[in-house]
């Protein structure tokens, strides 16, 4: 079995646990790719941020990992990504989990032309509140 | 603690993880640079690195410098109110505090205490359906 394989049925493990293999069934493919997804806009995101708190990765590696330690955050981003939320989303909703602090949501909407939502999350360093860095998410 | 407080909060059907990590964003609300450490003296260097899932008791410190404090002069007046200590059973969670009438602690405790019952009510909701 290879290691891709051990993690997606780690990960199906995962789901069947937090009681949403109603919704993902066994389409493991479907939830890898949006893990992964996930995961390409979380590094766009955490490129250039100055701060070591957060990882500049995440995988599905890292996200067994952290069920291992922290249960609760892995199921509630499975939960959003059960909820079809866009990678952009799922990256700022991680980064709440693991500390951020949502600080402004701002939302434009106009009909046929426009759909804006834009917010604004505090990243801590190190758990100091006088070094945290900005880190603003456009989601269209 | 000087002259601690138990204040304790029911927990019928949340992951113990979880309701910790409740009152944990609670106290992080209102000290941002608060500083965590498990029972058995392990300051972790942030609040990710907390492996929620897997400790019962957590001491959560104003700041660094209460940290200090708390480490070179122990339960002194100085230090009130700069602490909470929680500590999990699998029914509830006990939130020891200095002054429960501080202004903060008792805004902290009551937030905890909402988030929590709505929490287990969201839970116990799903869980009939």
């Amino acid at each position: 079995m290879s290691d891709n394989d051990e993690q997606g049925n780690e990960l199906l493990k995962i789901v069947r646990a937090s009681d949403l293999d109603r919704v993902f069934g066994q389409d493991q493919d479907f939830l890898l790719q949006r893990i992964e997804q996930f995961g390409q806009a979380w590094a766009r995101h955490m490129a250039g941020a100055p701060v070591d708190e957060m990882p500049a990765s995440v995988t599905v590696g890292d996200l067994i990992e952290e069920h291992g330690r922290n249960p609760h955050r892995v199921q509630t981003l499975l939960q959003a990504i059960a909820f079809v939320c866009s990678p952009d989303m799922l990256a700022m909703l991680w980064m709440v989990l693991l500390g951020a602090r949502l600080e402004a949501v701002r939302y434009e909407y106009e009909r046929e032309k426009k759909s804006h939502l834009e917010i604004v999350v505090l990243l801590p360093d190190l758990g100091h509140s006088d070094t945290q860095a900005g880190c603003t998410l456009k989601i269209k | 603690m000087i002259g601690g407080t138990d204040i304790v909060i029911p927990n019928p059907g949340l992951p113990v993880a979880q309701a910790m990590d409740t009152v944990v964003r609670c106290a992080r609300g209102r000290w941002a640079g608060a500083i965590l450490q498990d029972s058995g003296g392990r300051r972790f260097r942030s609040y990710r690195e907390v492996p929620f899932g897997r400790v019962r008791e957590l001491f959560v410190y104003r700041d660094e410098q209460a940290f200090l404090s708390w480490e070179r002069v122990g339960a002194k007046p100085e230090n009130a109110n700069s602490m909470i200590h929680l500590i999990a059973d699998d029914y509830q969670l006990t939130v020891v505090v200095d002054d429960e009438h501080d202004a903060t602690m008792r805004s902290l405790v009551s937030e905890a205490r909402d988030l929590l019952r709505q929490l287990n009510a969201w839970r116990l909701r799903r869980e009939a359906a």
